[in-house]
């Protein structure tokens, strides 16, 4: 782990137990987040950007296990698992709760709702948490949490403190959501889709406060989302995620102007936007695959334009450690020239 | 064991599946002993007769036992031995003086207490099953008609639910029936009675569920197509309304089955000498130095019926409980 | 991807020698806030979901109603479907007036007007197979006709392609029907006999789809359509609904708070704010045009697929005032970043209220810069952006240029006086009574018609910056 990346995740693998038998959701995942970078994950429904954050955090439930990988923070080993199974280097879940979860590394959920207890006021659940963190009394807990409620931008907080969380509108409660994230003063914050559920003009005020605190704290972040525009608006590096699996990596610009993969040039396309006119959007064609049922070769195949017979052999690989690369033997020399076009049924 | 208010929210909002029930049950096997004991007591109930002259059990023809008939069976009295072979207070027969032809022994009266307990079974199980269906017909009318159209008729039908709560169980029912025999006191009059007594729980568990799925954008999106109100009713909220109450009536027989035994004591239940487990249970009570088996087999059999219920209701809430569904 | 340049409509042009299909006036939706017989006894305060809006909608266009949560397009759009009685106002389909027709003329009316619902996993009944969800408007309308004329309560002229002949069965023409329909909105026909949870939520939507052609409506209410569905998946629906349009001469009311989804498939759009209609034009006008702040700023605001589009653009700024007791004259003017100088602008002097009349201060013509201080230092206060702080600073930080002359600044300067007591309450209190509350943006409600610039037809523009236009 070179110095200043300050986690790494490497070749993680989960599965869930189903019915009808073991799902693969996260597929050979890797990637580093350095200090102050913004690191975003990227993926429709079904790609298992949810899984990964879970594995990460090892909040994963009953039907979810980590089938291998590691997963570093600072001097941290978070998982570690191979074959063989569990390394014992690995923390035990008292150790990632005393020294990871919450107190150096923070998550922010979607949902507001399922995170905050209704039956507390805001103010003592966030004390609560910072004095637990950061071994403070609980006058000191209360001075910070009011400071830190005032710098996401809550109004009053001095009064807010004693409000309870259906009091708050829901612009409000992912900003008290952050605000207890940031009260722990974390290194790391993984946010996963903190903002689908707000509207357009408050996931603006959230993201501006979120690049400020990163400028002014150095706070690294992983987020997790499905809105490329967020993802042009926020991110730093880019992870672009497909059925298990990530098929781009790179720096936020090289994805979006001299992107290589064609899922996420096709994705970037989806995106309808308000500021031309556009006479017929042609969209991908198919829909994801299920996850028991993964294509051979490329998972993207099925769908792709740009679909070759070598397509159908080869499982393109991804090269983490590169600035910026795509699972795709488009661009790697695997003889997709010389390979015949796949003919693609059109829906 | 569970009690209304875990049933209302445990069990899982996205509406039963049969199979889903039916698989959770074979998995879980206290579940499926709860399952195969009511069953068979239910089988026994409908089903079976005793020959008098072997006192054993046998299964008679269907069409004689059939549910129709059930009610007017239940009045009968038990075949009773003709009385120059009467012979009060004898024990089981694996004790000493116990003899075959009563395995179970004689009661005061000199009956065979096994014809007694089997037949007894039909009371028992039968109120049991007929007044919690009437119940649930009368609490599913009220429950889902206040909760669906909500406002002036909800509030009526619920206080009118909640004035009939909150008077004591036996007291109406005991009301109940000498108001309307006139002083004849009997079974279908319990029946009835417990029915009253039983639905505005009934009403009170749909209701909470209807409130739910009205809200739920299918049944929109039906009144927004045209469709009437009461088709509404039927196709979309009972329909997904339905897995809590199916808890809660395996539930109610058991309870059912005791009060029935209250009833029964105090004379207002089964009339002598038809045969109810909780009378001859009552009954018994004061002989339990001198004759102890009379209280032992309908207090096992009470037991036995009420676990097997239980079991499988918890079995039932278990599998539509998505947390625990594996 | 097809860039066009033209104007070109997306849907058959509107008949325009027709009535419109659907006319709503004033319509306005209030809901009590406590219920029960007790409250309507000693009265109760009511959300404003839905407050004076009027608009038409011409056979075979798109309208969308955008806006964010709280907005009331929903509300407005349930309201016009008769799932909720408006408080007030006029709806008027078909040329027949919904708020004064009786139940089961409004049931039949149905037949068509029929919504499309948001959430595919929460509109579609998990129990029914998807033959039975697509045929139960039919069987809720007594459908197929047996003959021309139609059933008692047939809405006027029958649709041929709902009447059945002697040797049709009544299951077997629904079912056919069923099936024609799930071909039509592309999906395989024996997704007949499966039950939704069996699909993604794109074929869900497609099923929802069929359902509402079922009966042959002529007016489809979409309530975000999309929404839930993934980005790739969202052109495909959006796709089909137009075709499905164009083959069937649909009329659309498409709810939206997504601005791509309503630039990419509206004719005209209507932008609605805390139960207003505060723009209304044909779509390109309205996207290249926008006359109201609200607009702009939501236009502003939407994250752009493209990092090198970054920068601070956020213009709205604050909260959403609740519905219950909305701001007064426009309501917007508590957010608004052009919000006009009190004095500016006559009043039409109409029932101005007696407080307003004395204590209106008569106009001030601070120049805008000092104006724009001013108004950034009151909406900073409003919004509690600092504790207690020193005058001087604040002086600084707001009104780098000096603060304004005369009597504003004597307000201003003990405004800051107040914040530096630790008074904020005191001072928020005293600038907007002052500067926002006197400004004829609160004491009146906007509503202009402006010169169309891209695209004709009328525009709609509820800001008093277009008074004079």
């Amino acid at each position: 782990m070179e110095s200043d990346t300050l986690f790494s995740v490497d070749d993680l693998a989960t599965e869930y137990r189903t019915d009808s038998g073991r799902i693969r959701a996260v597929d050979d995942v890797s990637f580093d987040v350095d200090a102050g970078e913004i690191v975003g994950i990227v993926g429709e429904s079904g790609a298992g950007k949810s899984a990964v954050v879970k594995s990460i955090l090892r909040t994963l439930g009953e039907n979810g296990e980590v089938v291998n990988g590691e997963v570093r923070f600072k001097d941290y080993t978070v998982v570690s698992i191979d074959e063989n199974g569990r390394d014992p280097d690995m923390l035990s879940d008292r150790e990632l709760r005393k020294h990871v979860r919450g107190n150096e590394i923070a998550m922010i959920m979607q949902d507001p709702t399922e995170s905050l207890n209704p039956v507390y006021t805001v103010g003592s659940q966030i004390r609560e948490i910072i004095g637990i963190n950061r071994d403070l009394g609980s006058g000191e807990a209360r001075e910070e949490t009011i400071r830190v409620l005032r710098e996401v931008g809550i109004p009053e907080p001095e009064s807010r403190y004693d409000d309870y969380p259906h009091e708050f509108s829901g612009g409000m409660r992912q900003r008290v959501l952050i605000a207890m994230a940031l009260g722990c003063r974390p290194d790391l914050i993984i946010a996963d889709e903190p903002t689908t559920a707000l509207d357009v003009s408050v996931e603006g005020q959230i993201l501006e406060l979120i690049r400020d605190l990163r400028d002014d704290y150095g706070t690294s972040f992983v987020w997790v989302t499905h809105d490329m525009g967020v993802v042009a608006e926020i991110c730093d590096r880019v992870n672009v995620m497909y059925l298990g699996k990530i098929v781009e990596q790179g720096p936020v610009d090289d994805i979006f102007h001299n992107m290589q993969h064609p899922y996420t040039d096709a994705l970037i396309d989806s995106v309808l936007s308000p500021d031309e006119r556009v006479e017929k959007l042609e969209p991908i064609r198919g829909v994801m695959p299920s996850p028991m049922d993964t294509p051979d070769g490329c998972r993207f195949h099925t769908r792709c334009p740009d679909a070759r017979q070598a397509c159908t052999e080869i499982h393109p690989e991804l090269d983490a450690s590169a600035e910026h690369d795509a699972a795709c033997i488009k661009h790697d020399d695997y003889g997709y020239e010389q390979s015949k076009p796949l003919h693609i049924e059109r829906e | 064991m569970a009690t209304t208010q875990n049933v209302d929210q445990e069990v899982s909002s996205r509406g039963a599946s049969w199979r889903q029930i039916v698989r959770h049950i074979r998995k879980d096997s206290t579940a499926f002993f709860g399952m195969v004991i009511t069953a068979v007591a239910c089988s026994i109930a409908i089903f079976a007769t005793v020959d008098a002259n072997l006192a054993t059990l046998t299964f008679g023809q269907f069409e004689n036992y059939a549910l129709a008939n059930v009610l007017p069976v239940l009045q009968n009295p038990v075949r009773t031995p003709p009385p120059t072979e009467l012979d009060p207070f004898l024990p089981p027969a694996f004790a000493e003086e116990g003899t075959w032809a009563h395995p179970l022994g004689t009661d005061s009266l000199g009956r065979d207490y096994f014809s007694r307990i089997v037949y007894g079974s039909r009371i028992s199980i039968g109120v049991g099953i007929i007044a919690t269906t009437l119940g649930l017909v009368a609490g599913i009318a009220f429950g889902a008609v206040g909760g669906y159209y909500g406002g002036y008729i909800d509030d009526a039908l619920m206080r009118f639910m909640e004035t009939v709560r909150s008077i004591p169980g036996l007291v109406i029912i005991i009301v109940f029936t000498m108001f309307v025999s006139g002083g004849n006191p009997d079974i279908r009059y319990a029946i009835v009675g417990m029915a009253i007594v039983t639905a505005p729980t009934f009403a009170r568990i749909i209701r909470s569920r209807v409130l739910s799925v009205r809200e739920l954008d299918y049944v929109d999106a039906a009144r927004a197509a045209g469709v009437r109100d009461r088709n509404i009713i039927y196709r979309h909220i009972l329909p997904n309304s339905f897995a809590p109450v199916l808890v809660y009536s395996t539930l109610h027989v058991s309870y059912t089955i005791l009060a029935v035994a209250t009833l029964s004591y105090l004379g207002y239940g089964a009339q002598a000498p038809t045969p109810d487990w909780g009378a001859m249970l009552n009954v018994a009570q004061s002989q339990i130095h001198s004759h102890p088996w009379l209280s032992l087999w309908p207090g096992l059999s009470i037991f036995f019926t009420i676990t097997g219920l239980n079991l499988f209701g918890d079995g039932i809430q278990d599998a539509l409980n998505p947390k625990i569904r594996k | 991807m097809n860039i066009q340049n033209s104007t070109s409509k997306k849907s058959p042009p509107p008949d325009p020698a027709g009535d419109p299909l659907l006319k709503t006036e004033g319509v306005t939706k209030h809901f009590p806030v406590k219920t029960g017989f007790i409250a309507d006894l000693l009265g109760t305060e009511h959300v404003h979901a839905v407050d004076d809006v009027s608009f038409t909608l011409d056979r075979g266009e798109t309208l969308a109603v955008v806006g964010e949560s709280g907005c009331g397009k929903s509300t407005l759009a349930r309201t016009i479907l008769q799932l909720e009685q408006a408080t007030d106002g006029s709806i008027q389909f078909k040329g027949q007036e919904l708020t004064e027709l009786p139940d089961r003329k409004i049931r039949s009316l149905r037949q068509d007007m029929q919504m499309v619902f948001q959430d595919p996993k929460s509109s579609l009944n998990p129990r029914m197979s998807v033959g039975s969800i697509v045929e139960e408007p039919m069987k809720a309308h007594d459908l197929p006709y047996r003959n021309a004329t139609g059933g008692a309560d047939s809405p006027g002229d029958v649709d041929e392609e709902l009447v059945a002949d002697e040797t049709t069965g009544t299951s077997e023409f629904r079912r056919e029907r069923a099936r024609e329909l799930l071909d039509l909105v592309g999906l395989s026909s024996d997704s007949y006999s499966r039950y939704p949870h069996e699909f993604s939520g794109g074929q869900q939507q497609r099923i929802n789809l069929a359902r509402a052609l079922s009966t042959n409506p002529d007016l489809i209410i979409f309530d975000e359509p999309v929404s839930a569905l993934d980005v790739s998946v969202q052109a495909q629906v959006l796709n089909k609904i137009q075709e499905i349009q164009e083959r069937m001469g649909l009329t659309y009311l498409v709810i939206s708070h997504d601005m791509g989804v309503v630039r990419y498939i509206a004719d005209r759009v209507a932008v609605m704010y805390l139960g207003h209609l505060v723009e209304l034009g044909e779509a390109e006008e309205v996207f290249e045009n926008p006359q109201h702040p609200y607009t702009e700023g939501l236009l502003e605001a939407i994250p752009r697929p493209d990092p090198r589009k970054r920068g601070a653009r956020n213009s709205l700024e604050g909260e959403v005032p609740s519905p219950e007791d909305p701001p007064s004259g426009c309501r917007f003017r508590t957010r608004c970043p052009e919000l006009i100088q009190p004095g500016v602008g006559e009043i039409t002097p109409e029932g101005l209220p007696e407080r307003v009349a004395q204590a209106r201060l008569d106009t001030y013509e601070m120049d805008d810069e000092k104006w724009q201080s001013t108004l950034r230092f009151l909406r900073a206060i409003e919004r509690r952006e600092f504790a207690s702080e020193d005058a001087d600073r604040l002086k600084q930080e707001y009104f780098p240029g000096g603060i304004p002359g005369g009597e504003p600044g004597g307000v201003v300067s003990e405004a800051l006086t107040l914040v530096q007591e630790g008074d904020t309450e005191a001072a928020a209190t005293l600038l907007t009574n002052t500067f926002e509350e006197n400004s004829i943006c609160a004491l009146e409600r906007p509503e202009y018609t402006v010169e169309a610039e891209i695209e004709g037809g009328d525009h709609l523009a509820c800001c008093h910056h277009c008074r004079d236009q």
